[in-house]
């Protein structure tokens, strides 16, 4: 009976199974899990640390702007602005009340007397109270001031007539637009 | 040590670290790039109003310049429109007016009137105060002060006014009349 050729050992032995797959699973999860350390310390140490840097430097950049106007130089201007655009408003609120006393020397007859005048800028209204010589002449004078320009209404508060001439209270409603520019 | 321990070890480990770079990824690097997310946000606005700080800072440079070369513009527009009531200026405007007109002065008082408020942005608040003057001349005179008034430097606004004849001229034919007039006068609040 020939002899064995190899020992029984030998014989019962299957073949090795490779390590090399959990092996390369291992070192390639390690390199994974390392770079995904470094990448939490390159945005924690790196990137994040150089953006709060920017962030500083910008907010010293931002206050420093304000020290390049001169802090008088700015009220100074403000104020100067201020002034013109209240100035405008003012001038455009501007009237020139003296206008009545042109219109009155314009438009009266010459029989009319005035013994007192009242104005008032809350609707434009002049009172006036005089004397003439008679009604006719009152009715003319009213007759005068309803035809002229800038009289947006005229009144007749009252009226009274005596041997000596005719007592009378006129109010003249003028339009805004003639106290805009001065007639005097 | 066997082999199938050392395979069962390698998976086990290379299992171990995949878990930990989930945890790594969920709990450290995904909050952080959320919070750079935020931070990059307030870098680039605040880059943008650096920017536009900037601009705007050499704009007002240039203004500023310019407002340096009018200051003569503006000592008139102080006198149109005073900073602070300036009561003394209007008695003695209002008396120099007077005396150019030939008319007598009787009586000034003054009555601060409320500030007005303002919706523009930068300007300042506008005061008034109301002058009530009695005053007492011929006709023509009288008629000569309201139009210096009007026309006058500092910016004058007549509300109302009441003529009639002097008491001392009743009963005679002098020209002499007496005249109550009310104006207000502006100026801008120093705030």
């Amino acid at each position: 009976m020939p002899e064995p050729t190899s020992n029984i050992n030998e014989q019962f032995t299957t073949s090795a199974i490779p390590v090399g797959l959990p092996w390369r699973l291992l070192v390639m999860s390690l390199t994974l899990f390392v770079f995904s350390i470094f990448i939490y310390f390159g945005l924690n140490l790196g990137y994040k640390s150089y953006l709060a840097n920017l962030d500083k430097s910008l907010d010293s950049k931002i206050a420093g702007l304000g020290e390049q106007v001169n802090t008088a130089d700015q009220a100074n201007f403000i104020n100067f602005y201020s002034q013109l655009v209240n100035l405008k408003k003012v001038i455009e609120r501007h009237l020139f009340t003296g206008n009545v006393f042109g219109f009155l020397e314009k438009n009266t007859l010459g029989e009319v007397y005035y013994i007192d005048a009242q104005y008032s800028d809350d609707g434009f209204s002049l009172t006036l109270k005089g004397l003439t010589a008679s009604s006719n002449v009152l009715v003319s004078q009213l007759a005068i001031f309803d035809k002229a320009t800038g009289v947006d209404r005229v009144i007749l508060n009252q009226m009274n007539a005596d041997r000596q001439g005719t007592a009378f209270g006129i109010t003249l409603f003028f339009n805004q637009d003639f106290f805009k520019k001065p007639t005097l | 040590m066997r082999t199938s321990t050392k395979r069962i070890l390698s998976i086990g480990l290379a299992g171990l670290f995949f878990i930990g770079i989930l945890v790594v990824f969920t709990s450290l690097i995904k909050p952080e790039i959320d919070e750079i997310g935020i931070i990059r946000g307030l870098t680039t606005s605040k880059e943008r109003l650096f920017e536009n700080q900037k601009s705007a800072v050499s704009q007002v440079q240039k203004l500023i310049g310019e407002f340096q070369n009018i200051a003569k513009l503006q000592e008139t527009v102080s006198l149109a429109l005073p900073i602070s009531e300036h009561v003394t200026q209007a008695l003695s405007q209002f008396q120099s007016i007077a005396k150019q007109a030939q008319i007598n002065l009787k009586t000034f008082s003054v009555r601060p009137l409320s500030l007005e408020a303002t919706k523009q942005p930068l300007v300042k608040r506008l005061g008034s105060l109301e002058v009530d003057l009695n005053l007492e001349g011929s006709y023509a005179n009288l008629k000569s002060f309201i139009n210096f008034l009007e026309t006058n430097v500092r910016i004058t606004n007549i509300t109302s006014f009441n003529m009639s004849p002097a008491v001392s001229s009743i009963g005679t034919n002098q020209d002499l009349y007496a005249l109550s007039l009310s104006v207000d006068v502006f100026y801008q609040e120093n705030k």
